[in-house]
């Protein structure tokens, strides 16, 4: 489908629109790429917890990025003749895996109602905590079971999974976020009327009345039905109040207070409250209790030790007659006990006696060690003096928060600021410049990491860093991300960085605040970034479940066997593979317009090469689009009239007899003997540029060598890039070596990151502004002229440096 | 060479008959199916060089369709086109061998182009 | 209901400019108080002692004029045998010298012990009076010497008299001169003349004796309560209307007192008293703390301004890709349905305007042309939002399209067809005949349209004129929306663009985010949005595209 027709069937629109198709799917790869980039550094600033979040609106944008990503593979796929199919099925696996975490919780294994007299503490999951402790209590403590039965979340899943309910209630706190708490109480009212509408699923209601009717024979029992949630009761959220009590239900009206209790989870209280703790809808994932009512004599709520004095040894026993719920909503003038365990008197008391008390104390003091903490017991006392715990649950003791800290940056000088913040927190070390794989590897423990580039190759070092800064890059880019899952404080874009901080110099990194100053500062977190009050939330753990399926990005070396779709784990990886991929793909793009040579034009340059050039759209003057030839002023093509520009550079006299050895001649000559190699064949004589307006792929074959430039340069400096590859030569391995060492000089010094295998030689260059692309475009169109027979010119290992020194210093003449 | 043979596959008797009138004004034969039974018969009698398949339809979806024709007719190829877009259904498309996945409603144009490129590949291979 | 359109960026520019003018300004007064009240305590006891001084000093000047103005009489009268004197020509040379030396002398006699004149130098016609029964005349003859009060005596005129007595020969004879009381007067101001103070002699009955201005007249009752007898000098505090220093201190044995008022000094003669560099300072600050407030507050507002314009932009775009993504779940299951009828529509429609593009029909189709268009225009309108919430929609292609700029703008119109009827504003284009395509994103470029001719239904009255132009301009296209209404304030129109200025007021809908909005909408566009307004012309909004959006 990419045109492999015969040479001289096909016709010129068709190729055209073949190319505009390559074209824009490239684009959209890289355009799909960044959006998901974003996201993941989206996803990575939310797992840090320090703002709550709608986790429903994170499992939408990860859908619409697994959606994206499909179309990445797609593309990636169409361009590349479906040579990397296999990553079909890794995204097909990470799909399933996050389509398992997302939607309506996947039917909970268990049964629907389960008799308190059976339930243990670990049937919390399913029966919620404040009913598996009541079955945990009974038998123990000289308690009884109160006779009853609870509906566990495998029924609430099963009544809420039906008519989209679920969706709906998931919905809530994206309303909170997104329009604001006032949005938030019609959204609730309308969800909690279609709970209190929905049919209860026809399993479920004879599950519950099978229940009844075995712990309450003859069906005139009147019963409590209570809330028993998920998430509520545990330490850090009480939910206190939060959810309904529905008290006398009759019998036939269970199924109506059952549907009230569920859509009690969903009031606009419970809902902001869910959310500023963290929990998400699950954690509202409602299991009921029915409970016989009692007739109490008289009932209270105790606290195993003051709320604020957890130390001390005293029992605060608070009693009113008849039923307690409106103690507990805190507004009946109760009779309030301290009692003193062990003490022979208590105090008086009108509603209890002295053995009432004795053995309320002990239960309470049991409890306590039985759930290893301190309890808040709603207790009842009948006509016949039987005390049945109704509920017992960790008691919300008082704690001092610790004050913020101050602006330890006051008064200090600041070296530097500005960039974005990759991943924020505070550091301090002694700068240590990396300009290369070879930096890395001596980089110190708890160094300052000062590069122009971000690179994911600084993962190597993250852990030994203090902090990182860049003078290029973006926050949303790979390294950033590492960086957030280091933890390690990183600013990135901070301009002019790498040249206004010496190395060994102290300083410290205020990453959060996007400064640098000098000297060391004392932070708390020892210069790590501080784990927030959200950070073991269930939403974050929920979403961290979620991003370990995402973000990770296990891919960072292209040239490691691991490298493969096999080795995708997360949506990151596949997006990175597809990156890589797509590009090399690119590189090949001038092999298949040299199949249609008679239908681009020539450039017409006076230039020792034939270089064809193939507009796929604004990169030629639009009355020369149809013609043979076409001259430099007709190009249009930014990139391409920078790169131009330096290859007509006037200095460098490619006409005149070149200063080449003997040495250099006779390598050159053996080597020819020797047949040319194997891609010089490949690609043929003539070098091609594939234009548009803003992109450029430039292939060239000048003397022995072959390389290609591919690149973008448009107004939007994130999508600018210069990708360059230089390979081959006719020259022995050493000259080419020695060439590749003399073109990596030039081009790190021209701010390219570079990579060196063998005589390939490949240069990346992202995210500069326009001019700066431009300007760099031209200096790469000067070095390719130059470079043209720079294998001669390397007669030993001085040669490569001298060379490097001239370029630099504009004496093109030299070459 | 000849016209481009289309076969257009929905259950939809509404879409098929207006895209068959406009696709057929553009110069390709078009012959409609409502069901993938339906489909296999006239993929059994005539060579098509492009179908143009729903993945949502009752009885015979649209990934078991294409995934028998890739079997018995490799030669035809398979554009899904579906109002229903989800990873599952695209990777699942696209590795039974689908030229393409494009989601309902889509431009015309784009769809010939589509089934253009679909046909040509199809023919080369 | 219809409260002017608050901006609260005036209203937080107001308060902050409020602290800081407070916070500057506070200090300084302070520090002026301070200084004010350590200054008058100062002056205060300096002017007291001043005063004193004086007093002493006129108290000994009076006394020895006096005293030698008498000398001189006696000396005079004891010189000469009374025979002698009675010559004028004796007389006349005796008061011819005493004049000379003193000057204070307006005339001379001999007075026999009869009480009538002897002899007389001087200007009035005194000779024949009788003095025998004036109680001076039987003073000086019982005594021997006299002076007088001020009086008005025969001659009413204001003047003091003194007198000596001669013995000669058993036979008693008085030689008396008048004495000129302005010079006494003239005597008795010199002292205050320094400090600004009122200097005068008082008689026991308080009546003014000297003159402390020209205007002033003897005799007179002073306005000063009864000064007690004492010895020295006093200086006392009092308040006739206005607080006063009164240095009082008898003389004369008693008969007259001095005295020298001085008003405490007031805030302006503080003021002039302290060091000019001071003062200078303080008028400094007081100039120049407002202004730097009112500086500061604006840079500050400026920048929050500039923050809150990026921030609302911001939140604009992001709330609104996170609200599609929020309904995205519950909406992604309704997308897959609509879909598909979507699909039968865009099919059918297709079909029906294939046929009259055949020409199949023979009647005039423009309209069906038209509508057709329209539909199929929904249909990708609706395909845009359902593809988008599958996230099947960021293509690089789809979002930037070839836009007919003057054929977008004449859809826009139409979409408020309804609001030009009903407001009578006239609407006139004037598109230039060759306007080239651009790539653009078009409902963006809408929406811009749309607020901009909104802003101008809202600003004009019935019969109100609304131009649209579109010509090629600069590589692009430029569009012009402009009216003939009020036009906007000049100190309005710098601040059009940014969030939450509304200058419409009352119409509780407005955000004043609009123009913000637009403003970020053709930067994203690549393109440039300006204003021109004046009350004569009305307001022009000029909007330019560039040929291709590069694809932000």
């Amino acid at each position: 489908m990419l045109g492999r027709k015969r040479p001289g069937k096909g016709d010129t629109a068709a190729q055209r629109a073949t190319f505009r198709l390559m074209y824009e799917r490239f684009r959209e790869v890289l355009s799909l790429n960044d959006s998901t980039l974003e996201l993941i550094a989206d996803i990575e600033e939310k797992l840090l917890g320090h703002r709550p979040f709608a986790l429903d609106a994170v499992e939408a944008g990860v859908r619409r990025a697994a959606m994206d990503i499909f179309v990445m593979v797609k593309d990636l796929n169409q361009l590349a003749r479906n040579r990397h199919v296999g990553l079909y099925e890794a995204l097909r696996a990470l799909n399933a895996e996050l389509e398992g975490l997302f939607g309506p919780p996947g039917a909970v294994e268990g049964p629907l109602v389960i008799p308190i007299s059976t339930l243990r503490a670990q049937d919390a999951a399913i029966a919620g905590s404040k009913m598996a402790n009541l079955g945990e209590v009974a038998g123990k403590c000289g308690l009884i079971a109160p006779p009853g039965f609870a509906i566990t979340t495998a029924a609430v899943v099963r009544f809420l999974a039906a008519g989209e309910l679920w969706e709906r209630c998931e919905r809530l706190e994206g309303v909170l976020e997104l329009d604001g708490p006032e949005a938030l109480p019609a959204a609730c009212d309308e969800v909690r009327a279609a709970i209190l509408a929905a049919p209860v699923p026809e399993d479920v209601a004879a599950a519950i009345r099978d229940a009844y009717a075995q712990c309450f024979p003859g069906s005139a029992t009147l019963v409590a039905v209570r809330s028993s949630a998920v998430g509520e009761d545990s330490l850090s959220s009480s939910h206190a109040g939060l959810y309904d009590t529905e008290l006398n239900v009759e019998h036939d009206r269970l199924l109506d207070a059952y549907r009230s209790v569920v859509a009690s989870a969903f009031s606009a209280t419970a809902v902001a409250y869910r959310f500023e703790k963290g929990l998400t809808a699950r954690e509202a994932l409602m299991a009921v209790g029915c409970v016989g009512m009692v007739v109490p004599r008289c009932a209270g709520i105790m606290y195993s030790r003051p709320p604020d004095d957890p130390e001390a040894d005293a029992v605060v026993i608070s009693t009113t007659p008849g039923l307690a719920a409106r103690l507990a909503a805190g507004d009946e003038n109760a009779e309030e006990i301290v009692a003193v365990p062990g003490a022979e008197v208590y105090a008086p008391s009108a509603l209890l006696g002295p053995d009432e008390l004795r053995r309320l104390v002990n239960v309470a003091r049991c409890l306590e060690e039985h759930f290893g903490r301190p309890q808040d017991v709603e207790w009842a006392i009948d006509f016949e003096g039987r005390l049945t715990v109704l509920q017992s649950r960790p008691m919300v003791t008082i704690r001092v928060e610790t004050s913020p800290a101050v602006d330890l940056f006051a008064g200090r000088d600041i070296l530097l600021e500005g960039g974005f913040t990759a991943c924020p927190g505070v550091g301090s070390g002694p700068v240590v410049t990396v300009d290369g794989e070879a930096a890395l590897a001596r980089f110190p423990e708890g160094g300052v990491l000062v590069a122009k580039h971000s690179s994911p190759s600084f993962a190597q070092v993250m852990w030994r860093c203090a902090a990182i800064v860049t003078d290029v890059g973006s926050p949303t880019g790979h390294m950033a991300s590492l960086a957030r899952e280091f933890g390690v404080p990183a600013v990135v874009g901070l301009d002019g960085a790498t040249a206004a901080l010496r190395p060994g110099q102290f300083v410290t990194v205020d990453a959060t605040g996007r400064r640098i100053v000098e000297g060391a500062l004392l932070t708390r977190a020892g210069g790590r970034t501080v784990k927030s009050p959200l950070a073991d939330s269930p939403a974050v753990e929920r979403l961290r479940a979620v991003a370990r399926l995402v973000t990770p990005l296990r891919l960072t070396d292209p040239a490691s066997p691991e490298f493969s779709p096999a080795g995708c784990r997360s949506l990151h990886d596949i997006t990175r593979f597809v990156h890589e991929k797509v590009y090399e793909v690119m590189f090949h793009y001038g092999d298949v317009a040299s199949e249609d040579r008679h239908h681009s034009a020539r450039l017409d340059a006076r230039l020792p090469l034939i270089i064809r050039v193939f507009d796929v759209g604004g990169g030629i003057v639009e009355e020369k689009s149809a013609a043979r030839t076409v001259r430099p002023e007709d190009v249009t093509s930014v990139p391409m009239k920078a790169f131009l520009e330096g290859m007509l550079e006037p200095r460098i006299r490619w006409d005149l007899p070149r200063p080449v050895s003997m040495r250099g001649f006779l390598s050159v000559l053996g080597e020819s003997m020797a047949g040319p190699p194997a891609e010089v064949r490949q690609v043929g004589r003539l070098s091609y540029a594939i234009l548009s307006d803003r992109y450029v792929n430039f292939s060239t074959k000048a003397g022995y060598h072959f390389s290609t430039v591919d690149t973008y340069c448009g107004q939007s400096q994130n999508k600018n890039y210069i990708h360059f590859r230089f390979h081959g030569g006719a020259a022995d391995v050493d000259r080419r070596e020695r060439r590749v060492r003399c073109l990596s000089t030039i081009l790190q010094a021209l701010d390219f990151e570079v990579a060196v295998k063998g005589d390939l030689l490949t240069a990346r260059l992202d995210k500069y502004t326009h001019d700066a692309t431009r300007a760099r475009l031209v200096d790469l169109g000067r070095l390719t002229m130059c470079a043209r027979q720079l294998d001669m010119l390397m007669d030993d290992d001085s040669r490569p440096d001298f060379f490097a020194a001239a370029f630099l210093a504009s004496e093109w003449e030299k070459f | 060479m000849g016209e481009l043979r289309l076969l257009l596959v929905d259950d939809e008797v509404e879409f098929l008959e207006p895209m068959k009138a406009r696709l057929e004004r553009r110069g390709l034969a078009c012959a409609t199916a409502t069901s993938g039974d339906d489909a296999l018969r006239l993929l059994g009698s005539e060579r098509f060089d492009c179908a143009v398949v729903d993945v949502k339809m009752p009885g015979m979806d649209g990934l078991e369709l294409l995934r028998r024709m890739r079997r018995t007719w490799p030669e035809t190829a398979v554009v899904l086109l579906t109002g229903h877009a989800s990873v599952e259904l695209g990777v699942q498309g696209m590795e039974l061998g689908a030229f393409e996945y494009l989601l309902k409603p889509v431009e015309l144009d784009d769809l010939l182009d589509t089934v253009r490129r679909a046909a040509a590949g199809a023919r080369r291979d | 209901m219809t409260r002017p359109a608050q901006n609260p960026y005036r209203r937080l520019r107001g308060q902050m400019f409020l602290v800081l003018l407070a916070f500057g300004l506070l200090p300084l007064i302070g520090m002026g108080i301070a200084g004010f009240v350590a200054n008058r305590a100062a002056f205060e006891t300096r002017t007291r002692n001043v005063l004193e001084a004086m007093v002493k000093n006129r108290r000994a000047t009076v006394e020895l004029f006096l005293e030698q103005t008498l000398r001189q009489l006696e000396l005079a009268a004891a010189a000469q045998p009374a025979a002698k004197l009675a010559e004028p020509a004796t007389l006349e040379s005796l008061f011819a010298e005493m004049r000379r030396d003193h000057g204070a002398i307006i005339d001379l006699g001999l007075i026999g012990a009869d009480g009538r004149h002897i002899a007389y130098i001087g200007p009035y016609k005194l000779a024949d009076l009788d003095y025998s029964e004036e109680p001076w005349f039987q003073q000086v003859m019982v005594v021997g010497r006299y002076e007088s009060d001020i009086f008005l005596g025969f001659r009413r005129f204001p003047h003091m008299v003194m007198a000596v007595k001669k013995r000669e020969a058993g036979a008693d004879y008085i030689l008396r001169a008048t004495i000129d009381t302005d010079l006494l007067s003239e005597l008795v101001r010199e002292g205050g003349l320094e400090s600004g103070a009122d200097v005068f002699i008082l008689n026991r009955a308080g009546e003014y004796q000297t003159r402390y201005s020209d205007e002033h007249r003897l005799m007179e009752r002073a306005d000063l309560a009864a000064i007690p007898l004492h010895s020295g000098v006093r200086v006392t505090e009092a308040s006739a209307g206005r607080r006063e220093y009164v240095a009082t201190a008898w003389l004369r044995g008693d008969a007259w007192v001095l005295v020298a008022r001085q008003g405490v000094p007031g805030f302006v003669a503080l003021i002039r008293n302290a060091h000019p560099g001071v003062i200078g300072l303080f008028v400094l600050g007081l100039v120049a703390i407002p202004l730097i407030s009112q500086f500061i507050a604006r840079h500050r507002m400026r920048q929050i301004r500039g923050l809150e314009t990026e921030r609302a932009a911001l939140y604009e775009s992001v709330a609104q890709t996170q609200k599609m993504a929020a309904i995205g779940r519950l909406a992604a299951g309704v997308a897959h349905e609509i879909n598909n009828p979507l699909a039968i529509i865009q099919a059918q429609v297709g079909v029906l305007s294939d046929i009259l593009a055949e020409g199949a029909v023979s009647a005039d189709c423009a309209e069906f042309e038209d509508r057709i268009a329209k539909i199929d225009a929904q249909v990708e309108r609706a395909r845009k939002v359902t593809h988008r919430l599958l996230g099947f929609s960021r293509r690089v292609g789809p979002e930037l399209e070839p836009v007919d700029v003057a054929a977008a703008l004449n859809e826009t119109v139409s979409f408020v067809e309804k609001e030009i009827e009903a407001s009578r504003v006239h609407v006139f284009r004037d598109f230039a005949a060759e306007v080239p395509l651009i790539r653009s994103n078009l409902s963006q470029m809408q929406q811009v349209f749309l607020n901009l001719i909104n802003n101008a239904l809202d600003a004009l009255h019935e019969g109100g004129e609304v131009r649209l132009m579109v010509r090629p301009a600069e590589g692009g296209v430029e569009v012009k929306v402009e009216d003939n209404g009020p036009g906007i304030g000049e100190r309005d129109l710098t601040r059009i663009f940014e969030p939450f200025f509304s200058t419409k007021a009352g119409k509780g809908q407005h955000s004043g985010l609009g123009l913000a909005i637009c403003q970020e909408i053709m930067r994203n566009l690549g393109g440039r949005i300006s204003v021109e307004s004046s009350a004569a012309r009305g307001t022009a909004f000029t909007l330019w595209f560039p040929m291709e959006t590069d694809n932000a």
